[in-house]
């Protein structure tokens, strides 16, 4: 089946779209860029650079603009999909969702609309062997953002590995946080991908942080040979 | 052994990772073994305490295709579908399944209390469906929402049928079901039984 991955530049949508390549063809990705800082489904930092991965995985990407208004958001996202419809004939969507709700019921309508297949390959999974698997799969991931307690500056840009795994399962029940960072945790951005053809070095970044509030924010960024 | 009957199109195995892989991780942590077996098996599976029918995506309507296996026809052990699976259970016993779309969170009332809710009167559950059900009075109805039936049970054998997904934050729903497994005997199968209405299959075909 030909398929459009939702890119939001983090893990858990790369990852679903290496599961979603081992039994379906992966035609194109498709980016929102809200430029709303609120919005519940979209914004992310460094949403520009999934141009990058994009090139890196050898995938086509259509990047759609929102102004990231809530509800009215998710039309935008249907004229994005619809485009990926248009443009490569896609037969169905593929989300990173583990476990939100109010994520994938938004897609599914979408999907459900378009008389789409929706596909959410992590849904449900559990969250510590997905992380290791990752780090086994030679996902290189670092930390883009951290928007809760107790994430201090030190988090940002950091890589996960297994030692992050571990730090984040002793702290988990005391902060009440999600090990994946889907309850907006913290967000995460992908430098490689076992299906990447090159692999994305950061040449320049800052951090910004304040109040358990933080962003690593990648100013320069350029392929290079695995 | 719990067999969990896959009701998810076959050539399509990521749907596996999203309606199969949960119920069966859910079973293996309550520490019962798992058996995951086509809907469309010709296997009759051996030692087993109960049998999970699970979903299946809103495009994918293959399992009205296939129905429930005749082996599991002939099964008096406890049954548990979930939504896809609770379809195939209300056919089977002579219902019929209706248009009803609905996607997202919905408040499920209780109508019979039964040991699978636990006391529970009412709680939010994940919805995903093209179909509701319209079952016969061969059938008890144990729960609600405002648009229609939600959880079912036959009333000669603990069969149980729920529209909405207990593995999306509601695993004590499974639990229970398990629980119930585990109080019944092994090999629960009455092989004098045959379809018990015996048009359901034909029925079923003739409306696809």
């Amino acid at each position: 089946m030909r398929l459009a991955v939702l890119l939001s530049g983090g893990k858990d949508s790369l990852y679903s779209c290496w599961k979603a390549m081992e039994s379906d063809e992966v035609v194109c990705f498709v980016t929102i860029q809200s430029h709303n800082p609120e919005s519940y489904m979209f914004h992310t930092p460094n949403i520009d650079l999934t141009r990058l991965q994009a090139e890196a995985a050898e995938i086509p990407l259509i990047e759609w603009q929102t102004e990231g208004l809530e509800e009215i958001e998710l039309d935008d996202l249907e004229a994005a999909v619809k485009e990926a419809v248009r443009q490569y004939g896609v037969e169905g969507v593929v989300t990173g969702a583990i476990q939100s709700v109010y994520q994938a019921a938004r897609v599914q309508r979408i999907c459900n609309h378009l008389h789409l297949w929706s596909f959410n390959p992590l849904w449900l999974c559990d969250q510590e062997n997905y992380l290791r698997d990752l780090i086994e799969n030679r996902f290189e991931v670092i930390i883009a953002g951290v928007f809760s307690a107790p994430f201090d500056d030190t988090w940002l840009g950091r890589t996960i590995d297994h030692h992050f795994v571990d730090q984040l399962i002793s702290i988990r029940d005391r902060y009440g946080i999600s090990l994946t960072g889907e309850g907006g945790e913290y967000e995460s951005f992908v430098c490689d991908a076992p299906f990447f053809t090159r692999r994305i070095a950061i040449t320049d970044s800052c951090r910004a942080y304040k109040n358990h509030n933080g962003s690593f924010l990648i100013s320069g960024a350029e392929l290079v040979a695995k | 052994m719990i067999a969990i009957l896959d009701c998810t199109r076959q050539d399509l195995p990521l749907l596996k990772r999203e309606f199969v892989s949960p119920v069966v991780s859910i079973v293996e942590r309550s520490g019962h073994q798992a058996m995951i077996l086509p809907l469309a098996t010709t296997e009759v599976p051996v030692n087993l305490q109960g049998v999970i029918l699970t979903g299946t995506a809103l495009m994918d309507d293959h399992y009205l295709l296939h129905g429930i296996p005749e082996w599991l026809m002939k099964w008096t052990g406890p049954v548990l579908g979930i939504c896809a699976g609770m379809q195939l259970i209300v056919i089977a016993g002579g219902g019929i399944v209706i248009p009803s779309e609905k996607i997202g969170m919905t408040e499920i009332m209780v109508t019979s209390d039964e040991e699978i809710f636990s006391g529970k009167e009412r709680f939010n559950a994940w919805e995903l469906h093209q179909s509701g059900v319209m079952p016969t009075e061969s059938m008890k109805i144990l729960a609600r929402s405002e648009a229609g039936v939600q959880a079912v049970r036959c009333a000669d054998r603990p069969w149980y049928g729920v529209l909405f997904h207990p593995e999306v934050r509601n695993e004590w729903i499974i639990i229970n079901f398990l629980e119930i497994c585990s109080q019944h005997p092994h090999n629960n199968y009455d092989l004098e039984i045959q379809w018990r209405h015996p048009n359901s299959q034909k029925l079923l075909k003739s409306r696809l």
